[in-house]
């Protein structure tokens, strides 16, 4: 089969379908097939985690999966974060942290930030920085995006999303 | 970069697997693909024909353990080895090589299979592997076979796998008395590593009954620190001679000289960390 291939995903509990090129990554569906622009790709070459998305229940960096290899699994991505418009407690802990300044890796920090939260609902510092090192952050320092994710496992019990 | 184009297949069996790897020279399998689509998309590598491994219920994650033995199915992933918990009590040293593996999101797709099978001299799993009486389970043209780990790899990204062979699985046999210590240097605990050292040995009271040594990083493959290990048999652990089998074990090795570190420098690391490992192991270690 050197012709496309029917991938079906589900993303943020709806489902999309496509013809795709076995050579699609995941994050070029996600992006271009649903349309859903959230997630980032920022240097394309699995080191910056501005593409990561929760894929059947694990962080995962998009930009290095094939679509055809997520075939039939379930997707969560930054857009189903928010409930009827308002956003979760993650969001808004680092809102009220200024966690962002640019916002170009706030996506994959957040999805990142959900799948250890989702893991270890009250990680110590030490562990919310291992579990970020997998993203790449050029403005903030990192320091007020931990204090945000401290701040959240204190405001969130388990499983955000999944 | 977007990868080339490839044919993609997705068979069900091994058999038929093993087949497309076999009949199409430019044929590669894919496990998790944290080696191998990183290499495709920056067209270093671009194979006509891509295997999915996904779909093959033959190959599992599945870790199991024995009385003299820890099993792991080949798709088992980084992210499982370092959290579960018969890997952690009984090969501590494998589950902490996983945990220094890059970051989360790789952990959580990266397999044990695809990482001993690209044959990668800095790859920390292949050095924890080769400080046990690790098997590697295969399955080939000829049916299943093992190969033992030491002698698998062969040069840089080069292993005794034959054409159609899969890496099923990996044997590790435990034995009792065994100390160990993983130690990894490089620019953060995640990042690629500079140079590590995988140390397991036996020890009776202060006394060394057996050693093993692995060394990443440190040549075209992942090596055992052979004379060091001769030289510690029967020995105190004490600190001189953990000193002499930290010069023994950098003799003649020639690491590779990059950006990271020239040759001589990453030599003095390794000497460094295999005196650090022995010094953990001296002081108990983890058993």
């Amino acid at each position: 089969m050197t012709g496309k291939q029917l991938v079906k995903i589900e993303i943020n509990g709806k489902k999309y379908e496509s013809d795709v090129e076995p050579r699609m990554l995941l994050v070029d569906f996600i992006r271009m097939v649903a349309k859903l622009k959230g997630t980032h790709i920022g240097c394309d070459t699995t080191s910056c985690g501005a593409c990561t998305v929760i894929l059947d229940g694990k962080s995962v960096k998009s930009c290095t999966v094939f679509a055809v290899e997520a075939d039939g699994k379930k997707i969560s991505t930054v857009e189903g974060l928010a409930h009827d418009g308002t956003i979760n407690a993650l969001q808004n802990a680092f809102w009220e942290n200024h966690a962002l300044q640019c916002g170009y890796c706030t996506p994959g920090m957040l999805m990142s930030a959900t799948f250890l939260l989702n893991r270890n609902p009250h990680p110590s510092e030490d562990e919310i920085r291992e579990g970020i090192s997998g993203n790449i952050c050029r403005c903030t320092g990192y320091l007020s995006i931990i204090k945000a994710i401290s701040d959240a496992s204190k405001t969130i019990g388990k499983k955000e999303v999944q | 970069m977007r990868p080339k184009s490839f044919e993609y297949h997705r068979p069900e069996t091994l058999k038929e697997a093993s087949e497309i790897l076999y009949s199409n020279e430019d044929a590669k399998a894919l496990a998790g693909g944290q080696s191998l689509i990183p290499l495709m998309k920056l067209r270093i590598y671009s194979p006509e024909h891509i295997v999915s491994l996904s779909r093959i219920k033959e190959i599992t994650q599945k870790i199991s353990l024995s009385k003299d033995s820890l099993e792991i199915g080949a798709m088992a992933t980084h992210d499982m080895l370092a959290t579960t918990d018969s890997v952690r009590n009984n090969f501590p040293l494998l589950s902490t090589a996983a945990a220094k593996i890059a970051d989360q999101q790789i952990r959580n797709l990266g397999t044990i299979g695809g990482n001993i099978a690209h044959g990668d001299p800095s790859a920390n799993l292949a050095s924890a592997l080769l400080s046990a009486d690790t098997e590697v389970m295969v399955y080939g043209q000829d049916g299943k076979k093992t190969i033992p780990i030491n002698g698998f790899f062969q040069d840089l990204f080069t292993t005794s796998l034959e054409p159609g062979d899969i890496v099923t699985g990996f044997r590790i046999g435990l034995k009792p008395g065994y100390r160990q210590s993983f130690l990894k240097i490089s620019k953060s605990d995640t990042a690629f590593p500079i140079a590590f050292v995988a140390s397991n040995l036996k020890v009776e009271s202060r006394f060394v009954e057996d050693a093993r040594i692995s060394l990443g990083v440190a040549g075209p493959t992942p090596i055992r620190a052979e004379k060091a290990e001769k030289f510690l048999v029967k020995k105190e652990l004490n600190p001189e001679n953990i000193s002499k089998a930290a010069k023994l074990a950098v003799e003649s090795t020639e690491p590779p000289d990059d950006i990271h570190a020239s040759t001589e420098y990453r030599r003095h690391l390794l000497e460094v960390l295999v005196k650090r490992t022995l010094e953990e192991i001296s002081t108990g270690g983890k058993k």
